[in-house]
């Protein structure tokens, strides 16, 4: 019944580790690991110093489940998940998946079908790949995004037409030379900035990002970009 | 010796000891023991200040030791920022292993069928693939 091109990426997502940081998603947490429940891939999940039962409601899902006695940042928590599924599960592919449910289930499929063909080592999410996602980004995070954009192309010399979007697919021998040492938001700048630094090969994936009343309160405000510019000069001290 | 300088001594020379005993780095005392040195001769001989002052062109003695004042502040600043810092790493370092460390993540969990009532799944397309849990 499956087309051979489709038991193809089923295999593929057998071998894939979807890597969830989670921070206070007692809400939502839940209905994001039913829905990756039902793709073939593994699932770790981040708790980072979650003070609201997120670690409680997540424990009866066939997932990994790790917890960060303090709350570190979402840097961070990717990655001590990286690191697990590494070197303790041995995955294929590794997906980052943000846990406030924002993210597709289909787009972690479109994301490994780029990686399996071989071409790439890092396939990235972009909200600007189709005029369709792109309208669903409400207008005045798409400011602050494209700035970001901007200032992340000045940075890292890599014409990317999103930041910070959580979705992203790595090979395991790409994630495994990445290692993010900024806790915080700007983590996504430095990845980006690995990605150059180790010659991956990489490319972005058109994915939906949805925008619910949720993640707007709990997305990160225009201000954090003042942190991640922060995160990213200090962090260039000794 | 007037009544003020003998107080100021007195208090400049208690944070020198002080500097002394505290369990800081070796380096960190003798800057500390090294300023409140400064600080005795300074308060020792009032017209040394000035006299410096006027020999390097800033003025009156207060400026020179005001000015000293804000470079020692911004040098301790960024130095404290920069040893945060390496506290951040380090606290995450041992977040990290204890998250690593802990066994029960290895763990293969029940399958996804009996999802908390509380946030049930919705039904997503045919029935929920079995879960695939590796150790």
């Amino acid at each position: 019944m499956t087309r051979p091109e489709e038991s193809h990426l089923d295999d593929a997502l057998a071998r894939t580790c979807v890597v969830v940081p989670a921070f206070n998603e007692a809400d939502v947490i839940g209905d994001v690991l039913a829905r990756l429940c039902t793709l073939p891939c593994t699932t770790v999940v981040v708790d980072d110093g979650s003070t609201d039962g997120t670690y409680d409601i997540c424990q009866p899902y066939p997932i990994h489940l790790l917890h960060h006695a303090t709350n570190l940042g979402q840097g961070a928590a990717l990655q001590t998940g990286m690191a697990f599924a590494l070197t303790r599960l041995g995955p294929q592919y590794l997906v980052t998946f943000d846990g406030d449910g924002q993210h597709q289930l289909q787009d972690i499929a479109a994301l490994i079908a780029a990686l399996s063909t071989g071409a790439v080592d890092v396939a990235l999410g972009t909200r600007f790949g189709r005029a369709a996602d792109a309208a669903l980004v409400p207008r005045g995070r798409r400011a602050v995004l494209k700035a970001a954009v901007v200032f992340t192309r000045f940075c890292t010399g890599m014409r990317v037409t999103d930041a910070h979007n959580g979705l992203r697919a790595f090979t395991a021998r790409a994630a495994a030379r990445i290692e993010l040492r900024h806790n915080g938001m700007a983590h996504a700048s430095e990845l980006l900035t690995a990605i150059r630094r180790e010659r991956l090969r990489w490319c972005e994936v058109p994915v939906s990002v949805a925008y619910t009343e949720y993640s707007g309160r709990k997305g990160q405000r225009g201000v954090g970009a003042l942190d991640i510019v922060w995160d990213l000069v200090a962090g260039r001290m000794p | 010796m007037r009544a003020g300088q003998f107080v100021l001594l007195v208090l400049v020379a208690a944070l020198g000891l002080y500097a002394l005993v505290l369990h800081t780095r070796v380096f960190d005392r003798i800057v500390m023991l090294a300023l409140a040195l400064a600080g005795v001769v300074l308060v020792a001989w009032p017209g040394l200040a000035s006299d410096v002052a006027q020999a390097v062109g800033i003025g009156r003695g207060a400026d020179l030791v005001f000015y000293l004042f804000i470079i020692f502040c911004l040098f301790r600043f960024v130095s404290a920022s920069a040893e945060t810092r390496r506290l951040e790493r380090q606290l995450t370092e041992v977040v990290r292993e204890l998250a690593l460390r802990d066994e029960r993540a290895l763990e293969s969990s029940p399958p996804c069928e009996p999802a908390p009532g509380r946030l049930a799944a919705p039904a997503e397309t045919g029935a929920a693939a079995p879960a695939t849990p590796r150790t």
